[in-house]
């Protein structure tokens, strides 16, 4: 092979993967595991928040509608010959699907046998665009309809409200599969600039776990990309966020039997490094787990007391443009539930967990790490997830490990200090509270 | 290597030894009769077991200690297949080669499961007052949320109008109803009824051999006692005469259209007729190249999905798709125009092959973990066969187009129900990733 090849080895799981650089500028990971399940995951660093973008030559920045990247993840599924990608991966008992987030867009199959036959048809479909007039009006019913379902999900819509209340500018208020509206103005034109700017491989990630080596996947990759990287400069433009939040509480409407809430805050914190920002994310998540998780003193408190049902789920997302914390759950009382929460945060001295739990929430944190290498689709995602974010698989346990309480304890005291709580909730209609008490 | 005895009245021990996975798993699963009596009742004990046992009587201590095992993971819920309930405890926990400070975690987190099994938290010789008021409370709060997701709901309510009458139309959770008639008495009357009747399933898969594995299984099965199972047979039933028609509104932007149909199976229906069931819902709407996807969504833009789930046990199909309410009549038409394609055999060599190929991936990717495993055996015990993954694969593999326009020829439709949607177009909202299936 005649690639920049890196290799990585964890001694206690005994495995090993490889970082590979085609010369396409594309990267790869291949981490060979002995389950039947190979899972591929081809993505771009291309998400819902890039929306406004120049390539090199071009003068004026472009802003596209809402909802372009996840209308071009549909799309790339179309073939020029008019024939299905599905039906091609069906055949070989591949089965093979695609998903758009915030930051980046992928396409994956799953396949117990022929995986680098399916690795081929995956490499080709996304390297083989095909938009036409007919196609993209086809996908608005289709995309429509998503769009109406995700409106009906409660959870959905109390996710965007909260982030609508925390963000004034930055992209992440708006949501990955647009508006009726906003889709209807997408054009074959469009979509092909979209695909260009940000389909190039030096933009991409490959990441394929399970029976196969680095040989095998680097053959397919030979044949399918280009031999040699074609430089292209893109300026990517994101708005600048205030400190305020844009409201600090929302409230809507749907048909629930209980009140839905999620509170939270959003975190401008900046690194030196991306490994800095991992230890952060870490950080975050122990202390919420000493707060929600079921062993939590604070969360039996509230679950005895009724003001909530079911679990707490608390949430950190940590994007390389902005990382908010949250917190979800469902309560007749919201509002109680949020001032006692932000209360006991603004107070977290009296608060402060102890070294014990301290150390079985880093427990938790080591087992679930440890579990993740039990699915070859959790190791794919894995990858490429810290490839994007600049971080290794195999040294994020290291990171883990090296938090002391000390450091914990001092990062508690002051990670609310200076932010302020955003509340979303979603009340039941007026009919449903007249079901109820009829 | 894999292997199933019995170890007990009523008690049977599956072993599957893989040294593949991060974690051991053991688990214990206890399967009585679905009845409208009783449904909520195990609901309950399933809450119950979770909130604490003698040595570690609240939800906080339980949790703490399974904590400091590593983060071992018990899970404790019940839930239904077919006309059984199922009441099921499992125990994942780290291998021993990750335990870095070499403590038999195992061990400890199994003595723990007994534990909570066997020597529940109690006050007065019954279950706390407390934890099953507080219980009751949260599972009816859980009853009225079925309402949240419109089309679990949709199918829901249309298993209830189709199978009104049979233990098929009860819900795992019971109704609000049967939540309020239990009390610590009758719950952990019930309690001592299901460690005695129930037929019981442990499970270990993991690392250990056959002997370890078998002795903590007989810790277990032992420590049942005395035991009476009872069973209760399936209840069959021909579709009615003329499709019953129901719609509801609900806030929501969308129609949920569900359709239910009987498959005709009933006690005499071979293995190979049920293999070609599947077979034929593979065909129908499981996959994304199967009819009702080509046809409903990709041909016609009618939906997001639209797709088919059955039921070997029972003997029942369910259709379900997410459409603008104006719509519902066509999705219905072409739903019903792609069965009558597959009853008169326009069944293509490529349809036929994708849906034996997917197939052959999903039996060889059950072996990937020890959920699947578990859940593939258990499935098998419930159906009475005790087919290996492969075994099952075999028989379908040599199935025919004329296989399985027999057993699509005694599908009839019973049931329509239709959620529809009474909110306006309004601003869309979306998902943390929005994907294409």
């Amino acid at each position: 092979m005649n690639h920049l090849v890196e290799s990585f080895e964890n001694k206690i799981l005994g495995e090993k993967y490889y970082k590979i650089r085609h010369a396409s500028g594309l990267t790869v990971f291949v981490y060979p595991k002995n389950m039947s399940t190979a899972y591929a995951l081809f993505s771009t660093k291309y998400g819902a928040l890039e929306r406004t973008f120049r390539v090199e030559g071009e003068t004026e920045m472009l802003t596209v509608p809402d909802g372009v990247a996840h209308f071009l993840e549909h799309k790339l599924f179309e073939e020029v010959d008019g024939s299905d990608v599905f039906a091609k991966f069906a055949a070989l008992g591949a089965s093979a699907n695609a998903f758009t987030s915030h930051e980046m867009t992928s396409y994956l199959f799953s396949a117990t046998d022929r995986v680098t036959e399916a690795l081929e048809i995956l490499l080709r479909f996304v390297r083989e665009p095909h938009f036409t007039d007919e196609n993209v009006k086809k996908e608005q019913g289709i995309i429509g309809q998503e769009i109406g379902m995700y409106d009906d999900r409660p959870a959905s819509r109390l996710f965007y409200a909260l982030l609508e209340g925390l963000y004034r500018e930055h992209n992440v208020r708006i949501n990955i599969a647009g508006t009726v509206e906003s889709i209807a103005k997408i054009t074959p034109e469009l979509l092909y600039r979209c695909y260009h700017t940000f389909y190039r491989p030096s933009n991409m990630v490959l990441s394929v776990c399970g029976n196969v080596t680095p040989e095998e996947v680097m053959a397919v990759v030979d044949r399918v990309l280009p031999k040699e990287e074609e430089p292209m400069t893109v300026e990517l433009s994101y708005p600048t966020e205030p400190k305020e939040l844009a409201s600090p509480y929302t409230e809507l409407a749907m048909s629930v039997a209980k009140p839905l809430f999620a509170f939270g805050v959003k975190d401008l914190a900046t690194f030196a490094s991306p490994t800095e920002r991992y230890r952060h994310m870490l950080l975050v998540n122990l202390l919420s787990r000493c707060y929600f998780s079921k062993s939590s003193h604070y969360y039996n408190e509230l679950y005895d007391s009724a003001l909530v049902n079911g679990s707490l789920d608390s949430f950190y997302d940590a994007m390389n443009t902005c990382a908010y914390f949250g917190v979800m759950g469902e309560s007749d009382d919201p509002k109680t539930v949020f001032e006692k929460t932000v209360d006991l945060f603004k107070n977290i001295r009296e608060n402060m967990p102890s070294e014990a739990e301290f150390l079985r929430m880093k427990r938790i944190a080591y087992a679930t790490y440890v579990r993740n290498f039990d699915s070859t689709e959790e190791i794919a995602r894995s990858l490429t997830e810290h490839y994007f974010h600049g971080t290794e698989l195999f040294a994020a346990s290291d990171v883990l490990s090296s938090i002391t309480y000390e450091e914990f304890v001092s990062f508690a005291l002051h990670y609310f200090e200076d932010k302020e709580f955003a509340l979303a909730v979603v009340r039941p209609t007026d009919e449903e509270k007249e079901n109820e008490i009829c | 290597m894999s292997l199933y005895e019995k170890i007990g009245d009523g008690v049977t021990f599956h072993y599957l030894q893989t040294s593949k996975f991060t974690t051991d798993y053991f688990s214990v699963h206890f399967v009585m009769p679905l009845a409208a009596e009783t449904a909520s009742g195990y609901c309950l004990l399933a809450r119950l077991l979770k909130r604490g046992c003698r040595e570690y009587p609240s939800q906080a201590a339980l949790y703490s200690r399974l904590e400091e095992l590593y983060d071992a993971a018990m899970g404790i819920s019940s839930f239904r297949q077919g006309e059984k309930q199922v009441l099921s405890m499992g125990m994942d926990v780290l291998a021993s080669r990750f335990i870095f400070d070499g403590s038999p975690v195992t061990d400890e987190a199994l003595a723990l499961l007994r534990a909570v099994l066997m020597d529940p938290y109690l006050e007065n010789g019954v279950f706390s007052s407390a934890y099953v008021e507080r219980e009751k409370e949260s599972l009816k709060d859980d009853i009225r949320a079925s309402i949240n997701d419109k089309n679990s709901y949709a199918l829901m309510r249309c298993r209830q109008l189709m199978c009104a009458g049979e233990p098929y139309a009860v819900n795992t959770s019971g109704t609000l109803e049967s939540v309020d008639a239990c009390t610590p008495e009758s719950l952990y009357a019930l309690y001592l009824r299901m460690l005695k009747e129930a037929t019981v399933e442990i499970f270990y898969i993991g690392t250990d051999a056959y002997e370890l594995a078998r002795i903590r299984a007989e810790a277990f099965s032992r420590a049942l006692g005395a035991r009476t199972p009872k069973t209760a047979d399936t209840v069959f039933c021909a579709p009615r005469p003329e499709v019953q028609r129901v719609t509801e509104t609900v806030s929501a932007v969308q129609g949920k259209l569900a359709m239910g149909f009987r498959t005709g199976i009933t006690e005499k229906t071979s293995v190979k007729e049920k293999v070609a069931l599947s077979l034929f819902n593979m065909i129908y709407g499981l996959s994304p190249v199967s009819k009702l996807f080509m046809n409903v969504r990709e041909k016609r833009s009618l939906c997001y999905y639209c797709a088919s789930r059955n039921d070997n046990i029972k003997g029942t199909l369910f259709v379900y798709s997410g459409i603008e309410n104006q719509n519902a009549a066509v999705a219905e038409e072409e739903i019903l125009l792609q069965l009558d394609a597959i009853k008169k055999g326009e069944i293509t060599e490529q349809e036929m092959l994708c849906a034996k190929e997917g197939f052959r991936d999903t039996t060889r990717s059950v072996a990937d973990s020890p959920f699947t495993l578990e859940q593939w055996y258990l499935t098998r015990a419930l159906y009475g066969d005790a087919l290996t993954p492969e075994e099952m694969f075999a028989i379908l593999n040599e199935l025919t187009v004329e296989d399985v326009v027999a057993v699509a020829s005694h599908i009839t439709l019973d049931t329509v129900f239709f959620l529809e949607g009474s909110v306006g177009k309004g601003e869309a909202d979306g998902e943390s990733s929005c994907g294409i299936l």
